[in-house]
C-alpha cells in the first residue's frame, strides 16, 4: 500500500515536472501575453481605410510578427479565441516584404534592429499599424511603442506617423498615448 | 356679484379687475416658467453630469481597456474642475471599482456598482452612474456624486430674481391699470357725476359733451337723446302740472266760493275732507270737529236710517238730492239738501263718496217770503177786483145816506136806521180799505211827519179804542228824526196795533208806545224781512197781554190769520200793518212771550230831505163854490150822487158816464171848465187819458181822480204820482167837497 502511494506520488511529481518543463518551454512571458492583448486592444481604436477590406469578414485580420517571436503562442491563442473587426485573426510571422505588406498590424520585434529602416521604408505611408517595444525603433515611423512603466505596460503613439499611414486612431487612444510625451 | 364690489368706484373695479387678471396671468405664467426653469436647471445639472460622465467615460475607455488605473485616475481628476462634482468612480465591466476621485475626504466610495446610491430628489446630493461603452462594447461604469448646493443656490437666486421681476411687474401692472382704467372709467365717472348733478338739480336741459364713436360714445349719445326726451317730458309735465294747478286752483276757489259744504268720505261714511270756508256758517267752529267723524252722525236720529239706506243705494247708482236735518255744534237744527255720489276707480269699484250739503234755511225763508208775497198778490188782486165796484156801491150808499141824514129829523125813527146803514157802510168801507192797505193797493200820499207830533193827534183816538182798565203810556224819543208816510197809513197801523193790544189784555194792563232814533249798523235777518243797515225811527208798541207762542208768531202777518173770535177779528189787521210798513221801506220786529206780553217794534227809515209844509198847516175853507166842474164816472148812480152834492153846493156841474161822452160834451161847453173829476178805470179810455185829452182844450183845468183801488195809471207802486190829486172811494159828501175845494184852491 505504502509502495503504491509513493509510486503514485513519484509519478505525479514526475508528471507535474514534465508538464512544467514542457509548459515553460512553450509558454510566453507574461509581458508578451499582455503585449499580445495590447495588440488586439489597439485595433479597437484604429480604423483602416476602406480599401483595406476591413468590411469583408471572410478575410482574416492579419497580425504579422517580424523578427524574433517573443510572444510564444500568445498570439496564436489570441487568434484562436478572439476576432478583430469581426474578422478571424491570422498570425503571420513575416520573413519577407511580401508578408509584411499583407499584414494589417505588424509587430516589429526588437531583434530587427538592423532592418528597422528598411522595414519602415517598406511600410511607410501604408495602412499597416506598426507596433514595437523598442524605444530605438520609435521615431522611424513606427506607430505605437509599448514599453513597461511602473511594473505595468504602457504605450506611446506617433500621431503623425499614424496620420501619414492613412489610418485613423481614436482620440481616446491618441489621448492615452499622448499623455506620456 | 361680490357685495364689496357693489360699493366701490368703477375705476377701482377696473383697477382691481386688471390687477386680478394681471396677477393671475403673471402668477400662472411665472409659475409655469419657474417650474419649467427649475426642471431645466435640474435637467441641466443632470445633463452636465451626464456630459461629464460621458466624456470621462469615453476618456476612460482606453484606461479601462488597457487597465491603466493611473490614467483612469488622471481622467477622473479632471472632474475636480467641475465645482458641483464631489466624487467620481470608474468600475470595470464586471462592476469592480477601478479608479476613484473625491473632493471630500472619507467620502463614501462604493466598492462595486451594486452599492451606488440612487438619487433622492429632496436630498443634498445627486448621483449618476452610466455604463461606459465603446463601439457597442461595455468597458465599465462611471459613477458621479454631485452636490445640489450650487443648484439650490442657483434656484434660490433665480427665485429671488423672479420674485423681484414679479413684484416689478405687479407695480407696473398697477401703474398701467391705474392709467388704463381712466380710458374706460373717466367717461363713465363723468357720466355718473353728470347724472348725479342732474338728479340733484333736476335740470334736464343740459347735455353731455360728445364722446368718441365707441360704445361709450353711443352711451353718451343715447343719454343725451334720453335727456332731450326727459326735458321734453318734463316740460310737458310742467305744463300739465301748471294746467292741473290752475284747474285745482279753479276748483278750490269754486269749492271755497260755493255757499255749500262739500265733504268727501270713505266707503264707511267717515269724513276725510271738508271745505273749511263755510264751516262757521253751519255752526261749527272748525273742521277738526268734522274730520274723522261719520257723516251720518251729524244728522238727526230721525234721518239717520233713511240716510244709511240712501247711501247704500247711492253706492249702486246716483239717486239725486235728498233733504236731511243736521244738528250743528250749537245744537241747532239745519235743514239741508244733500246731493251725493260715489267715487269710483278705473275698475268702477267705489272707494269713497262725495256730498254737497246746501243749507236750505235761506231757501226756506225765501220760499216763505215768496208764499207770503203770492198770498198778498192774490189778496191784492182780489181786493183790487172787488174794491172797484164795491167802493162805487159803498160810495152811493154812503153818499145818499149822508144826504138823507141831512133831510131827516133826528127824532124820526128812520134816523136811527139811517145811522145804522151809514155805520155798516163805513165798516164795509174800512174793511175794503184794510184789504187795499194790506195788498198795498191803496193810494197813499206820503208826507214828512214827526212821529211824536202824530202821536199827539192819535192820543185821544187810541184812548177811545182801549177800555179804561188799560193804561196807555206814551214815551216820546228826544230829537226824533222825521219820516215820510201817509198819515192815513199811520192811523191804520196805530189802530190795528191798539186793537190787537186791547184784545190781548184781559182785565188790567198797560200799553206802552215808544218812539226812538235807532242806527242799524249790520244787517238784521228776521222771519219777515231783511233789514239793511241805516238810520231808522222806531215805533214800539208793547202790551202786557197774553203774549204769543212761536207758532202763532210765525203766522201773525199772514192775511186772514186770526186767533180772535169770528166776529171780533178779520185776520187782516197785522197783515195790513205789515203791508204798510213794507210799502214805506220799513221793517217790523216782534218780541213776545206767553203770559208776559208782546212788543211790535216798527222801523221807519229816517227822512233826509227838506221838510215840507205840513198838510195840517193848510187852513180851513168853505165847502161851497161856483166853479165849473165836469164829472166823468161810469157808475151812473154814483155819478148822479156826486153831481147832486156838488150842484147843491153852488158848483156848475157837467157830467158824463163815459169818457167819449165827456169829450163830446166838452165840445159843446163854451165856458171854461175848472175841474175834471173822473173815475180812473172806465170803459174805452182811462181817467188819465181822458185828462190828457181834455187838457188839450182846457189847459188850466185841474183834475181829481176818484177810484176804488190803486191803479198804475195815477200811482206808481201805490204812491200817487207827482202833481196828481186822488180821492179814495167810497167817500161821504163832505170829503168830496173838501177834496174838490182843496184841488181848486191849490
Amino acid at each position: 500500500m505504502t509502495c503504491s502511494f509513493y509510486k503514485i506520488v513519484k509519478y505525479a511529481i514526475i508528471a507535474v515536472l514534465g508538464v512544467l518543463v514542457l509548459g515553460f518551454r512553450n509558454l510566453p512571458e507574461q509581458e508578451y501575453i499582455l503585449k499580445a492583448a495590447f495588440l488586439e486592444r489597439f485595433t479597437r481604436f484604429i480604423e483602416w481605410p476602406p480599401d483595406s477590406s476591413m468590411d469583408d469578414t471572410t478575410k482574416s485580420f492579419v497580425i504579422g510578427v517580424i523578427g524574433e517571436n517573443q510572444f510564444g503562442n500568445a498570439l496564436d491563442n489570441l487568434a484562436s479565441i478572439q476576432k478583430i473587426k469581426n474578422k478571424k485573426i491570422e498570425i503571420r510571422y513575416c520573413s519577407n516584404s511580401e508578408d509584411i505588406l499583407l499584414c494589417h498590424l505588424l509587430f516589429i520585434s526588437s531583434s530587427e534592429q538592423d532592418n528597422i529602416i528598411k522595414i519602415c521604408s517598406l511600410i511607410k505611408n501604408k495602412p499597416i499599424l506598426t507596433v514595437c517595444d523598442s524605444k530605438d525603433f520609435f521615431g522611424h515611423g513606427i506607430h505605437i511603442l509599448i514599453f513597461p512603466s511602473n511594473e505595468k505596460l504602457s504605450f506611446e503613439i506617433d500621431e503623425t506617423a499614424i496620420k501619414n499611414s492613412g489610418l485613423k486612431a481614436s482620440y481616446m487612444l491618441l489621448m492615452a498615448g499622448r499623455k506620456h510625451k | 356679484m361680490i357685495p364689496f364690489f357693489d360699493n366701490i368706484s368703477i375705476k377701482y373695479k377696473i383697477v382691481c379687475i386688471i390687477l386680478l387678471i394681471t396677477v393671475f396671468v403673471i402668477i400662472v405664467g411665472f409659475s409655469i416658467v419657474i417650474i419649467s426653469d427649475l426642471r431645466t436647471f435640474k435637467n441641466d445639472m443632470v445633463n452636465d453630469l451626464t456630459v461629464h460622465a460621458t466624456l470621462v467615460g469615453e476618456y476612460s475607455v482606453v484606461p479601462l481597456t488597457f487597465q491603466d488605473k493611473n490614467g483612469a485616475e488622471a481622467i477622473l481628476k479632471r472632474l475636480s474642475s467641475v465645482p458641483f462634482i464631489i466624487t467620481g468612480c470608474l468600475y470595470t465591466d464586471n462592476g469592480q471599482l477601478f479608479a476613484s476621485f473625491t473632493k471630500v475626504p472619507n467620502d463614501f466610495i462604493p466598492k462595486d456598482t451594486s452599492l451606488i446610491p440612487l438619487t433622492d430628489s429632496s436630498g443634498p446630493y445627486m448621483y449618476l452612474s452610466r455604463p461606459i461603452e465603446y463601439q457597442g462594447k461595455k468597458y465599465g461604469t462611471i459613477y458621479i456624486k454631485a452636490s445640489k448646493e450650487l443648484l439650490d443656490k442657483k434656484i434660490n437666486n433665480y427665485l429671488l430674481s423672479m420674485s423681484l421681476i414679479v413684484i416689478g411687474l405687479f407695480i407696473i401692472s398697477y401703474w398701467a391699470a391705474v392709467k388704463l382704467q381712466a380710458v374706460i372709467s373717466r367717461p363713465l365717472v363723468e357720466l355718473s357725476e353728470f347724472t348725479k348733478k342732474i338728479a340733484e338739480k333736476a335740470d334736464y336741459s343740459v347735455q353731455l359733451e360728445k364722446h368718441g364713436k365707441d360704445e361709450i360714445g353711443n352711451l353718451y349719445t343715447g343719454f343725451n337723446t334720453m335727456l332731450e326726451h326727459i326735458a321734453c317730458r318734463q316740460q310737458e309735465m310742467l305744463e300739465a302740472r301748471t294746467r292741473l294747478q290752475e284747474s285745482e286752483e279753479l276748483y278750490r276757489k269754486l269749492i271755497t266760493a260755493l255757499p255749500d259744504i262739500i265733504i268727501r268720505t270713505d266707503l264707511d261714511g267717515n269724513i276725510i275732507f271738508v271745505n273749511e270756508t263755510n264751516i262757521p256758517a253751519f255752526g261749527y267752529s272748525n273742521n277738526d270737529r268734522i274730520i274723522g267723524k261719520n257723516f251720518i252722525s251729524f244728522l238727526t236720529p230721525h234721518d239717520r236710517l233713511r240716510a244709511s239706506e240712501n247711501i247704500n243705494k247711492m253706492l249702486v247708482s246716483y239717486i239725486g238730492p235728498h233733504e236731511y236735518t243736521f244738528i250743528n255744534e250749537k245744537g241747532d237744527s239745519i235743514e239741508c239738501e244733500v246731493n251725493g255720489d260715489s267715487l269710483r276707480d278705473n275698475n268702477n269699484v267705489p272707494y269713497g263718496m262725495v256730498f254737497i250739503i246746501r243749507d236750505l234755511t235761506e231757501k226756506k225763508k225765501l220760499q216763505s217770503q215768496l208764499l207770503q208775497a203770492q198770498k198778498m198778490e192774490a189778496v191784492g188782486r182780489l181786493a183790487g177786483g172787488v174794491a172797484h165796484d164795491y167802493n162805487n156801491i159803498l160810495g152811493i150808499i154812503l153818499g145818499y145816506a149822508d144826504l138823507l141824514e141831512r133831510e131827516i129829523s133826528h127824532q124820526e125813527p128812520a134816523y136811527k136806521m139811517l145811522k145804522a146803514i151809514i155805520a155798516a157802510a163805513e165798516r164795509s168801507a174800512n174793511l175794503t180799505k184794510q184789504l187795499l192797505a194790506f195788498a198795498r193797493r191803496q193810494i197813499v200820499v206820503p208826507v214828512v211827519v214827526n212821529l211824536n207830533d202824530e202821536l199827539k193827534t192819535f192820543d185821544r183816538m187810541l184812548e177811545r179804542l182801549i177800555h179804561e182798565e188799560i193804561k196807555l203810556v206814551i214815551k216820546k224819543g228826544k230829537a226824533l228824526w222825521t219820516i215820510k208816510i201817509d198819515p192815513t197809513q199811520l192811523t191804520q197801523i196805530l189802530t190795528n196795533l191798539a186793537t190787537n193790544a186791547r184784545d190781548a189784555i184781559s182785565g188790567v194792563g198797560t200799553i206802552t208806545i215808544e218812539t226812538r232814533n235807532v242806527v242799524v249798523d249790520r244787517p238784521i235777518i228776521t222771519e219777515q224781512t231783511d233789514v239793511t243797515p241805516g238810520k231808522y225811527v222806531t215805533l214800539s208798541f208793547s202790551d202786557t197781554g197774553c203774549g204769543m207762542s212761536r207758532e202763532t208768531m210765525a203766522q201773525i202777518f199772514e192775511p186772514f190769520f186770526t186767533t180772535k173770535a169770528t166776529e171780533k177779528g178779520t185776520g187782516l189787521g197785522l197783515a195790513t200793518v205789515f203791508g204798510i210798513v213794507k210799502q214805506n221801506n220799513g221793517f217790523i220786529n216782534v218780541f213776545s212771550e206767553l203770559g208776559r206780553g208782546t212788543t211790535f217794534r216798527i222801523y221807519f227809515p229816517r227822512f233826509f230831505g227838506e221838510i215840507e209844509t205840513s198838510y195840517r198847516q193848510q187852513g180851513d175853507f168853505q165847502l161851497s163854490g161856483t166853479e165849473t166842474i165836469l164829472i166823468v164816472e161810469d157808475e151812473e148812480e154814483l155819478l148822479r150822487m156826486m153831481r147832486s152834492i156838488l150842484t147843491n153846493h153852488g158848483y156848475k156841474v157837467f157830467s158824463a158816464s163815459l169818457p167819449s161822452d165827456a169829450l163830446k160834451l166838452c165840445k159843446t161847453i163854451k165856458k171854461p171848465i175848472d175841474l175834471l173829476v173822473t173815475d180812473v178805470v172806465m170803459p174805452g179810455m182811462n181817467g188819465r187819458e181822458l185828462k190828457e185829452q181834455i187838457e188839450k182844450k182846457y189847459d188850466r183845468i185841474r183834475t181829481l181822480f176818484i177810484s176804488g183801488y190803486s191803479a198804475d195809471i195815477v200811482a206808481t207802486h201805490g204812491v200817487l204820482n207827482e202833481g196828481m190829486h186822488f180821492l179814495q172811494k167810497p167817500f161821504v159828501p163832505a170829503v168830496l167837497l173838501k177834496k174838490v175845494k182843496e184841488v181848486l184852491h191849490e
